[in-house]
């Protein structure tokens, strides 16, 4: 639970006191081994020298490319105050060659490793990217999770996603994606969620033969109110090589698999249904006509997802949960219902 | 009546208000082809905006046609420069359509809007007065927010329909079935003791481009989605900055979220002092057992099980509340022993020695069944003398 990571043998509390005592006094510097992002092309577990105490703190590295000696890396940075700055540095080898600071949430106190879940915003709507790790800073209203890797932009480039999640009592994601060309490093994308019961999350999905990925930004709004369906809003961006910039995938729509707890006249009838079955809390209320499958001007009780496997397992969840729930699954195009 | 406070055009002051006030004045105003003089507004000055107010001077003869022969000098308007108390000013405030005569803007924002109705600013602030669930101290300054932000800007604000008080058993409802929107367990939210207030801009009238009115929800929505980029969410930031001078700097001195994004959210107290330590205050003052909060991730909560001596972690807000707090035999035995060792103390050595630990074996599945009982209990008196709850460093 801890950034620092002494040998296995070394892992109780009373030998990770020892450890770091011992290594502080004989050097002033602590020896942190950097644990590495699980997704394929993320970082090499190495070793950054750090001081007892508001020194840097490397989160993880990420490489740029499979081939060259560039790549990422996510930290948070050195300083006198109680909040320090998360930071992204492009690396080239060991020598920095930019950084840039992510300045939404700040970093309080020590880093400690966490999993991803429903509130990190990272991963399918129904299915978070559990095998990711989340470092966890700061306690309870403080308290910001960070979530950093790579996506395949092109065979050659990989950009890298942060997914920030911050608040106890309210929780608000913020999204980066940053990317390295000509060994200059660039915020391209960012997305932050507004007032009120918001909620987003980044899935990464394969966006063609080439094997590059591209982003689903899922951006919902519950509205705590009878008089107004929910907003879940998804928006493909895929990076454009020839323009080196990453852009919204449009006027297409997404395709996605929703869970469809039922068909209702009234946004009212819909909320009391999901009311009286704890089996359906996460779905939401949405207006039919964002599904290009079903016919519009009705309310819908769903659940949508980027894949279908994960949409069917959670159709199978709710009727284990409730045997006398009607629920399906469907393949649709997804939109926003302006102009519809 | 909208009014500008320097100037807008070339060789004027050209503040943003003023910008975006003639601009949208500009937007709802047509020409005798029925087309109006500017198709937005965005608070900028720029050659579209001095030809439009050009425009409009010739159509309304307040300067010289090209070509046309000299009129009296003093009787004219600069050319594109409209000033405070202009004719150009007074012309096109005649000019407005009916719904559009009250148009206004605050000061150093882009977004003009329509002024709310008073009775409904008195009703939002009437109803908060009269919620005997926030706490009483609090509601009085969340009223007095409404009414200095009706008197100041004329925008009524009201409490949105789930962010005032929160019964433990609705926050445990939240928790379990919508993780992403919050961490906070039964009686760790700011919510919970009627000091906390989502509080935002339902029914705010503000005007879209090509001059249609937008009517906004609590946390303008609309505001923010009609913009691309930024643009949106930057004219909602200043809006909610609006409401802040009053509320946080102004007489209520209330306080913000320290959650970045959190903007609906007011409170009583400083948002850095954490939830689970004045809870556990609450308990041990309201409750049966002696409480602690570990003040870490995961936030859980020790207790004395109600024997008065060691703490034991019995877990989660969310674990105490659905009856499933840890308490082992284990830990209701070493409980109970230390206990009786305690008692014996008083009556010297001996009675020490003579105590029999209490065995494993010696606790029933009831004992364990009752003491998390005993456990919600305490969160139950917690909830029912929510008054009493403190914000605890």
């Amino acid at each position: 639970m801890s950034l620092i990571f002494p040998p296995q043998t070394l892992r109780s509390r009373r030998c990770l006191l020892l450890f770091l005592a011992s290594t502080i006094s004989t050097s002033g510097v602590a020896v942190a081994l950097v644990k590495g992002n699980p997704r394929e092309n993320g970082h090499q577990p190495g070793l950054v020298t750090q001081k007892p105490s508001r020194s840097r703190v490397t989160l993880g590295t990420f490489k740029v490319d499979s081939k060259g000696d560039l790549s990422y890396e996510l930290s948070i940075a050195p300083c006198a105050d109680k909040e320090c700055s998360f930071q992204v540095r492009l690396l080239e080898g060991t020598k920095v060659l930019a950084s840039l600071d992510l300045d939404w949430a700040k970093a309080r106190g020590p880093a400690r490793k966490e999993k991803v879940d429903e509130s990190s915003g990272v991963g399918d709507p129904l299915q978070p990217e559990s095998q990711q790790t989340a470092w966890s800073t700061g306690e309870e209203k403080e308290n910001v999770s960070t979530v950093g890797r790579t996506i395949r932009l092109t065979p050659e480039l990989n950009g890298l996603l942060i997914d920030q999640r911050a608040g106890f009592d309210h929780l608000k994601r913020h999204h980066y994606l940053f990317v390295a060309l000509e060994k200059k490093l660039g915020r391209v994308w960012e997305q932050e969620e507004g007032a009120g019961p918001t909620w987003s999350t980044v899935e990464i999905a394969n966006s063609g033969r080439d094997g590059s990925e591209r982003i689903l930004y899922f951006s919902g709004f519950r509205y705590p109110s009878d008089d107004q369906p929910d907003r879940l809003d998804v928006s493909v961006y895929r990076w454009n090589h020839l323009k080196n910039e990453l852009q919204l995938k449009a006027p297409e729509l997404p395709s996605v698999f929703a869970v469809i707890a039922g068909t209702y006249p009234t946004v009212t009838k819909a909320r009391e249904v999901q009311e009286s079955n704890a089996c359906l809390g996460a779905f939401w209320v949405l207006k039919s006509d964002v599904f290009s499958e079903l016919s519009a001007g009705k309310f819908v009780l769903a659940a949508v997802s980027y894949k279908g496997p994960i949409a069917a397992r959670k159709s199978e969840s709710v009727m284990s949960c409730d045997p006398h729930s009607v629920v399906s699954v469907m393949r649709s195009s997804y939109g926003r219902t302006e102009g519809k | 009546m909208p009014d500008i406070k320097d100037s807008v055009g070339e060789g004027a002051s050209n503040k943003v208000h003023d910008v975006a006030l003639l601009q949208a004045m500009l937007s709802v105003v047509k020409n005798a082809k029925s087309v109006p003089y500017l198709t937005d507004y965005d608070g900028k000055p720029g050659p579209a905006t001095k030809a439009a107010i050009t425009a409009f001077q010739t159509d309304q003869k307040l300067i010289e046609k090209p070509g046309a022969a000299k009129a009296d000098a003093g009787a004219l308007e600069k050319p594109g420069y409209v000033g405070k108390g202009s004719a150009t000013l007074a012309k096109l405030v005649a000019a407005l359509p009916a719904d559009f005569k009250e148009m206004m803007i605050i000061e150093n924002t882009s977004t003009v809007y329509l002024p709310g109705s008073e009775a409904d600013a008195k009703a939002s602030a009437a109803s908060i007065n009269a919620a005997a669930d926030l706490d009483p101290t609090f509601r009085g300054k969340v009223a007095q927010l409404v009414n200095l932000m009706y008197s100041t800007h004329k925008i009524v604000l009201s409490v949105t329909g789930s962010g005032g008080h929160r019964t433990f058993q609705k926050q445990y409802e939240i928790q379990l079935q919508s993780a992403g929107a919050t961490h906070a367990g039964p009686g760790e939210s700011n919510h919970n003791f009627g000091r906390a207030v989502d509080i935002g801009f339902k029914g705010f009238q503000w005007i879209k481009a090509g001059g249609t009115i937008a009517v906004d929800d609590w946390w303008l929505n609309v505001l923010t989605k009609n913009e691309k980029d930024k643009v949106g969410n930057l004219k909602a930031q200043a809006l909610w900055k609006a409401r802040d001078a009053i509320a946080v700097k102004g007489p209520p001195q209330l306080f913000n979220s320290i959650l970045p994004g959190d903007t609906d959210h007011l409170q009583s107290f400083d948002d850095h002092l954490p939830n689970d330590r004045a809870l556990a205050d609450l308990l041990g003052r309201v409750g049966k057992l002696k409480w602690q909060a570990e003040h870490k991730i995961p936030r859980r909560y020790n207790s004395d099980l109600g024997f008065g001596g060691k703490m034991f972690t019995v877990g989660t807000a969310k674990d105490i509340w659905n009856l499933s707090a840890t308490v082992t035999k284990a830990m209701v035995a070493q409980a109970k022993t230390e206990a009786l060792m305690n008692a014996a103390k008083w009556k010297g050595p001996a009675a020490v020695k003579a105590v029999v630990p209490v065995k494993e074996a010696d606790i029933k599945a009831a004992d364990i069944v009752s003491i998390q009982k005993a456990l919600k209990d305490d969160f139950v008196a917690a909830e029912k003398n929510w008054l009493q709850w403190k914000a605890v460093p």
